[in-house]
């Protein structure tokens, strides 16, 4: 009896986790050992009917791939740009009808002539509005591709 | 980087999906209830694929994330025995079939007397079939903690089983 192993090991044993060799010729010498044994295995044995052998339906893994598939970000910007873009144009049809009247050349003049006021209103402000204007853009950028990224990814 | 986390996803769906839905079908008893669980717990899964070590196995990660959305669907509900629709039996006879069917539902009765930190170890043995180590990484127990509860709770299911048969005598 002081040799004895305690029903945790027994336990052990009988669920593969420990060598129970040592414990062989005991068991077979023993007679309250193998009583314990058998009460255990009976147990082991009852519990092992928990077991079923139920599966997940087939499609299953196709149905969690298309959850967590990446989502478009950047193409869904620019679809709602076009969506936005194209309804303008729905609502006044006429919103862009100067634009399209004055001809290339008037297009091209009034495409310099914004440019060169752009210039000349850069020449007259001071150099630290333009670098504080040309940072705060900056950082808008970095912000808005930031977020598309971590949303495509 | 997306790719990869898609892949790995499917592994994991692979190796541990349906061990992962008897765990939760043993223990929500229903069967949609069950691939609810197994879905939540590959899309956490996903979402936390850098909280996952991938030198080990994903095994013990992906239970403990079952194991707790199992909790929380029966935190503050009384627990009321719900039949669990099951896959018919690959079996030929129907008799057998039929007393296979009534033995399994005795047994789930007798473990739904047991309290939950015994039956929670028996479910990850028996059902989800780890070894003493995972049901240890899994509940966050000591392995001795594992070895007596595992064991106790072997034995209070046999005898819960056997009372009921008795009674059913």
């Amino acid at each position: 009896m002081k040799n004895c192993p305690d029903p945790i090991t027994w336990q052990a044993i009988l669920d593969g986790e420990e060598n129970g060799k040592e414990y062989v010729q005991h068991l077979e010498r023993c007679p309250q050992c193998q009583e314990m044994y058998q009460e255990i295995q009976g147990a082991v044995d009852l519990a092992g009917g928990l077991f079923t052998g139920s599966s997940l339906p087939k499609d299953f893994a196709q149905r969690l791939a298309a959850k967590t598939r990446p989502f478009p970000a950047g193409l869904l910007t620019a679809a709602l740009f076009f969506l936005l873009t194209l309804s303008v144009l729905m609502f006044d049809p006429g919103i862009f009808h100067w634009w399209l009247t004055v001809g290339f050349t008037a297009q091209c003049g009034l495409l310099i002539d914004i440019v060169l006021e752009v210039i000349k209103a850069a020449q007259r402000m001071s150099p630290a509005w333009w670098l504080t204007l040309a940072a705060v853009v900056a950082a808008l950028e970095i912000v808005l591709l930031t977020k598309l990224k971590t949303a495509e990814e | 980087m997306p790719q990869d986390s898609q892949k790995l996803l499917q592994q994991m769906i692979q190796e541990y999906g349906d061990r992962v839905f008897r765990l939760a079908l043993r223990y929500t008893r229903d069967h949609f209830q069950a691939e609810d669980i197994a879905q939540e717990t590959f899309l956490r899964a996903f979402t936390h694929l850098e909280s996952y070590q991938r030198d080990k196995p994903a095994g013990p990660w992906l239970f403990t994330i079952a194991v707790n959305l199992c909790r929380n669907q029966f935190r503050g509900r009384r627990e009321t025995p719900v039949p669990e629709i099951r896959e018919p039996s690959k079996d030929p006879g129907p008799e057998l079939q039929y007393l296979e069917k009534e033995r399994d539902q005795e047994l789930m009765q007798a473990l739904s007397h047991l309290p939950e930190m015994y039956r929670l170890p028996l479910l990850l043995k028996h059902v989800s079939e780890l070894s003493y180590g995972e049901i240890c990484e899994v509940l966050d127990w000591e392995l001795s903690l594992v070895k007596n509860r595992l064991y106790r709770g072997r034995i209070m299911l046999k005898q819960a089983y056997e009372s009921r048969e008795e009674a059913v005598k």
